[in-house]
């Protein structure tokens, strides 16, 4: 096994070999919260002297990144993933292992440092061992970029995955995740928002796997499309024979601004056994005149009225952030 | 006050208005009543700005051409619709929402906004004065509330925007007696030395709020002008006898 230390790909990096490089601590601390144990990547590659993590997380360089999050950790960990041109390197693999009985917040994000078109690839596995739970944020705000993520998610019994998808500005990005629902007891909850816009093309494919009995998932999506931007949700649903009491919602709801943007749309759900509770449902429509007429008739104008309309069509979304910082984050980017 | 001059309205090509005169004096109570399709809430929506109509003819407000005016503008102006069927926004507080609007409605008029202790002591002091309690006001816009509680909703709003031209459009649809009478006399609370226009179907309303002129509206025209007399020929003998006529 290779150490901690012969990982460490961009070690020293800091404005070593690019003159006027972006790539120094003062910028990168920026993005950094202090409260959290911050693990920095860019262009895929971990880099330990931009990071800084407790004992409570050890990572091991195998054939890809393993992550283990140690259940002692009180801090919340974000994971921040910067793109510039100025590293050439763009395919990532990480393994994420959370111990049994853990209690855990991710706040991952993906950023851009410069405004060069790049291609990059990310694979995320995450095992929830035994009576974990996982508050897993992700906060996609990277522009000009062909972005790719795959999230593979492995739940164990009365394991909790509690996720929260945020996609707002690639050139293109595509979110790919594999939810397995292994063991009785597990569960898996994730909503999102997508806001898409200039020529935009954001992919949103599920894949939830019930593999054993009393389990559950839900799948809630809204999103925002304009300026001829393209968005795509898939949510496929499978519930394995002979297993009972499951229940699997899944749902979509999108609002087009324009006549030039584009929503495709499809839940879909495989049910192999009778002991089920199952609903899906997706629905597209433009932005409320009738709603917009009666702000405006009472006073609002009518840039701030349209804000209140879709401020209140992702609320139900909205309100299931608990932290402030994505709070924040969504808030700046609605404005 | 309010001046509407050969007002011509057509939707999708079809005539709807088909050319009225009516001129509201300040402090005025006015009554359209008409069947429906005649062309009234066609009227009141166009007097507020909905898009939607292609419209000729005048309508000016305080000397001011209306018709150059955005739906907010006309709002800042003091033209308050009240609507048939008010909408539901979830999502979106209503108590937050009055002071969103009594603010925006403020702050164009160079008004300082009114902080939050100030809000809440203007709209307990409304409250008091038109016997609304406010349970319904920590829902979201209408979710939820009954006919009776929506139009106690825009009266409390009405109330507190304190607008100088109010266009009550057939907000009598759907209540029973007592909302009813609830409703009305939470007009008759804040009337005094407001511009009135009421749009109905019906005289019952009346039998609360007394009107001091009424126009009967039929095919997009006012067939029929004059004093509260014609209420008491409408009930006897329905729109059907009404040609064009001013008493």
């Amino acid at each position: 096994m290779k150490t901690l230390e012969n990982i460490s790909i961009f070690d020293n990096l800091e404005c070593k070999n690019f003159e006027n490089s972006i790539l120094t601590k003062k910028n990168i601390s920026k993005f950094l919260y202090p409260e959290y144990e911050n693990l920095v990547f860019i262009n895929g590659k971990f880099s330990i002297s931009f990071s800084n993590f407790s004992k409570n997380i050890s990572i091991e360089n195998k054939d890809f990144l393993e992550i283990n999050v140690c259940k002692r950790l009180n801090k919340k960990i974000h994971f921040l993933h910067l793109t510039t041109n100025e590293i050439n390197s763009n395919l990532s693999k990480i393994k994420i292992n959370i111990e049994k009985d853990s209690k855990i917040v991710i706040l991952q994000q993906f950023l851009n440092f410069d405004d060069n078109l790049n291609i990059f690839k990310n694979v995320f596995e995450i095992f929830l061992n035994k009576n974990s739970s996982l508050d897993h944020y992700i906060l996609q705000n990277s522009e000009n970029n062909f972005l790719l993520n795959s999230f593979k998610i492995n739940i164990f019994e009365n394991g909790l995955y509690n996720s929260f998808l945020s996609n707002f500005k690639a050139k293109i990005s595509k979110f790919n995740f594999e939810v397995n629902l292994n063991e009785k007891l597990s569960k898996a909850f994730v909503n999102g928002i997508y806001l898409s816009k200039n020529q935009n093309i954001l992919n949103h494919y599920f894949e939830i796997n019930h593999l054993e009995s009393f389990t559950e998932s839900s799948i809630f999506i809204k999103g925002i499309l304009k300026d001829e931007s393209k968005a795509f949700f898939e949510v496929s649903t499978s519930i394995s024979k002979d297993i009972k009491e499951i229940s699997a919602k899944q749902l979509n709801k999108n609002i087009i601004l324009d006549t030039t943007a584009k929503c495709y749309s499809k839940p879909i759900l495989w049910i192999r056994s009778s002991d089920v509770k199952c609903s899906h449902g997706s629905t597209t429509g433009y932005l409320d005149q009738d709603a917009i007429f009666f702000l405006q008739s009472r006073g609002i104008d009518l840039l701030e009225a349209k804000k209140i309309v879709l401020s209140a069509f992702l609320k139900e979304i909205y309100e299931k952030i608990d932290l402030d910082e994505v709070k924040n984050f969504i808030d700046g980017e609605l404005l | 006050m309010l001046e509407i001059k050969n007002l011509k309205v057509k939707v999708k090509n079809n005539d709807i208005i088909k050319g009225i005169d009516i001129f509201l004096k300040k402090g005025e109570i006015h009554v359209i009543m008409g069947p429906n399709g005649s062309g009234k809430s066609t009227l009141s929506n166009v007097i507020t700005g909905k898009n939607g109509y292609e419209i000729e003819g005048s309508i000016s407000y305080k000397n001011e051409d209306l018709l150059k005016k955005s739906i907010d503008e006309r709002a800042v102006l003091g033209i308050y619709q009240a609507f048939q069927y008010p909408i539901e926004i979830p999502g979106v507080n209503s108590l937050n929402f009055i002071k969103q609007s009594l603010n925006a409605i403020r702050k164009r008029k160079n008004q300082k906004p009114l902080d939050s202790i100030e809000f809440k002591n203007l709209i307990k002091e409304k409250q008091l004065e038109l016997g609304i309690d406010d349970s319904f006001l920590k829902r979201d816009i209408n979710v939820g509330f009954s006919g009776g509680e929506k139009k106690k909703f825009d009266i409390l709003h009405m109330s507190i925007l304190n607008p100088e031209l109010i266009i009550l459009d057939e907000i009598d649809s759907g209540l029973d007696i007592d909302a009813l009478k609830s409703v009305a006399e939470g007009i008759n609370k804040i009337k005094n030395g407001k511009t009135i226009l009421i749009i109905t179907h019906y005289q019952r309303l009346l039998n609360y709020i007394k009107p001091d002129i009424v126009h009967i509206m039929k095919d997009g025209k006012i067939v029929l002008t004059g004093g509260r007399e014609i209420v008491n020929i409408l009930e006897k003998e329905g729109y059907k006898s009404f040609e064009k006529t001013t008493l």
